[in-house]
């Protein structure tokens, strides 16, 4: 007869489930502080980049940008999926390959065989996963290097015996307890892995011991299923939406929690949707959202049809769906900003879609709210106006310098990205950079005044 | 120091001519291997005057850090013997208009670009007599004999030449 765990499992939670409890215990909330990646797709070597409370990633067309959070977003479907699809789930809400090759670095040289993935935080906790492709066509978690609480552990897949020490990494209250209880026992412990995780599983007289596993999730899942998504492509505005749970963790992509979350924070008068009309009239687009529950599965978002209220235009609201789309892309980013706890992690993809520029410099003291309210905003841009914006939110002194950090994305001649990170100072600027947007405006405005100078002084042709 | 008639002509808006190519050109020179100098004064009126395109070069400079304030350049004992030393009271004014420029440059690297050929005549006039202007080198982007933009290509050299108190520069 095999004892039950004395303690909850707490790597049992149902998709979705918050590790909030957690947290609260050490009360200020773990956040992720940097994120590595090697291996996977144009990130031949290893790149790291640090992840601050404003976080902007910019750089050309496939220079890379979107591969970075690739990694933790494929680790989050994992995790998410409501059956165990393996160690990665290749093809899921997030992310979508249909093959291993698709994310492992092309290289002229060797075909490669493996990546490597992994994040830290502010806990001072990190993690590293290698990832091997395997025969079937998918990928094999083959070892997960782990830093807890100051201590280093590796995890082998498939290791036999792992050592007493490292199990008491993962869970140190475990071991004291199991030890106690089956001291005349022959008990050892073998990795096993449970979803994108390597752990510890207890082998008790030869058996191993289902109930007995340990692996890093309490420590690393949190960050992960807390992730919030808004990708690039959000959909077009619909006459309604589908309802969906409200937690604090959003499993898949973000738009899909939208309408609930203003049906919720209507239903309690939250402070929040206040914010959200003052943000939405910020940027031009509407002073007033309005959602109204059709029956129990849909809900319908109406909209001020003009951008700034006044008192003639009370009632005038429309279906989100019969006004530009500015609103409705906008809408997910307003949103998943105020809906975010401090230290929850918000990936935005092109904030900037579909809104004018006065919209994108307005966005910008959006964002940095968000950032100076605890939130780690990670925001992938082409939007010059948006990255001047936050400049000069710095030099106004709306957001300090430290909380701000600026990444830019390029490809070598061989296709490899490499990242150039660069601080702001309280001035707002950054120092050497490879290339910028002013660069690219210099060019631009070189051009048409070449080309008009052209026009109106024509060149003399030379005398023969 | 460059001055604000070099930032006006950068763009095609306002004055419209044929300069406008060689004052970009030396503004990409300048962010791309130099830095500069603005005083309070100098800064305002760029500020005031600069093209869309000169604003554009602006921002860029201040992000990659290559503006330099010039601090507090005022020097009284220079002014008064630049004043004194006008031949009239449209000279005085013109000189009491861009002394900032001489003032600023000389903290810092002495090299003045700017367009206004008159304000240099101004200051060859006196450059015998006034120390602090004799050793400012000016350069006019849009002056095809300056070669201005080889010289700022190869480093900006202090060559004696080119300084207002050359014999050979007039």
């Amino acid at each position: 007869m095999i004892a039950k765990p004395i303690q909850p499992r707490r790597g049992d939670r149902n998709p979705g489930e918050s590790e909030m409890g957690v947290e609260q215990v050490y009360g200020k909330p773990d956040e992720v502080t940097a994120i590595s990646v090697e291996g996977f797709k144009s990130f031949a070597k290893e790149q790291r980049v640090e992840i601050r409370p404003l976080t902007l990633l910019a750089g050309a067309n496939n220079s890379g940008k979107s591969s970075l959070l690739q990694p933790l977003l494929l680790l989050k479907q994992t995790l998410e999926a409501s059956y165990d699809p393996g160690p990665l789930l290749l093809e899921g809400a997030h992310v979508r390959f249909s093959s291993a090759d698709q994310l492992l670095t092309r290289q002229a040289s060797h075909a490669r065989t493996e990546f490597r993935i992994g994040f830290e935080s502010s806990r001072r906790n990190s993690i590293l996963q290698t990832f091997q492709r395997s025969k079937g066509g998918g990928f094999n978690l083959a070892r997960s290097d782990l830093r807890i609480s100051g201590r280093t552990i590796a995890l082998i897949a498939g290791a036999r015996d792992l050592p007493t020490s490292a199990v008491q990494e993962l869970s140190p209250a475990l071991l004291g307890a199991v030890e106690i209880m089956y001291r005349h026992r022959r008990l050892h412990w073998e990795v096993v892995r449970r979803r994108c995780f390597l752990g510890a599983a207890m082998v008790l007289d030869g058996q191993q011991q289902e109930d007995w596993v340990e692996t890093p999730e309490r420590v690393f899942g949190g960050l992960l299923r807390r992730l919030i998504h808004v990708p690039g492509l959000r959909g077009n505005p619909e006459r309604s939406y589908n309802t969906s749970a409200v937690q604090d963790a959003f499993p898949g992509t973000f738009e899909h929690y939208v309408a609930s979350l203003i049906v919720a924070w209507q239903g309690s008068s939250d402070r929040r949707l206040a914010s959200l009309e003052e943000g939405l009239e910020a940027l031009g687009l509407t002073w007033k959202i309005q959602a109204n529950p059709l029956e129990a599965t849909r809900v319908e978002l109406l909209v001020a049809r003009l951008p700034r209220s006044s008192k003639k235009a009370g009632g005038d609201l429309v279906n989100i769906a019969d006004v530009g789309f500015g609103v409705s892309q906008a809408l997910p980013v307003l949103v998943a900003l105020l809906a975010a706890q401090p230290g929850q992690l918000v990936y935005l993809e092109q904030p900037e879609l579909h809104l004018h520029p006065y919209a994108q410099q307005a966005l910008a003291t959006v964002i940095a709210d968000a950032a100076n309210r605890g939130v780690r905003v990670v925001a992938e841009t082409h939007s010059s106006i948006l990255l001047l914006a936050v400049r000069t939110l710095i030099v106004e002194g709306k957001i300090s310098p430290e909380k701000v950090m600026l990444h830019w994305f390029q490809r070598d001649a061989r296709g490899a990205t490499k990242v150039t990170s660069a601080e702001m100072d309280k001035l707002g600027a950054y120092g050497d950079w490879p290339e910028d947007f002013g660069e690219v405006q210099a060019t631009v405005d070189n051009r048409y005044l070449d080309a008009v100078e052209s026009k109106v002084f024509p060149k003399k042709r030379a005398k023969r | 120091m460059v001055d604000a008639s070099v930032a006006r002509s950068a763009g095609w808006e306002g004055t419209a001519d044929l300069l406008s190519r060689q004052c970009r050109e030396v503004l990409e020179v300048i962010k791309s291997i130099h830095s500069i100098v603005f005083s309070k004064e100098s800064l305002a009126e760029w500020r005031k005057h600069s093209s869309g395109f000169a604003r554009t070069w602006l921002i860029d400079m201040y992000g990659r850090k290559k503006v330099i304030s010039a601090g507090d350049i005022k020097d009284e004992g220079f002014r008064v013997r630049l004043l004194r030393s006008a031949s009239s009271a449209s000279v005085r004014a013109a000189m009491e208009k861009d002394a900032h420029l001489i003032e600023a440059a000389n903290r810092h690297d002495r090299i003045v670009l700017s367009r206004d050929e008159a304000m240099r005549q101004i200051l060859r006039d006196v450059a015998a007599e006034i120390r602090e202007v004799a050793q400012i080198l000016w350069a006019n982007p849009a002056l095809e004999s300056d070669r201005v933009l080889p010289w700022l290509e190869n480093g900006a050299r202090m060559e004696a030449a080119r300084r207002l108190g050359s014999s050979r520069s007039e």
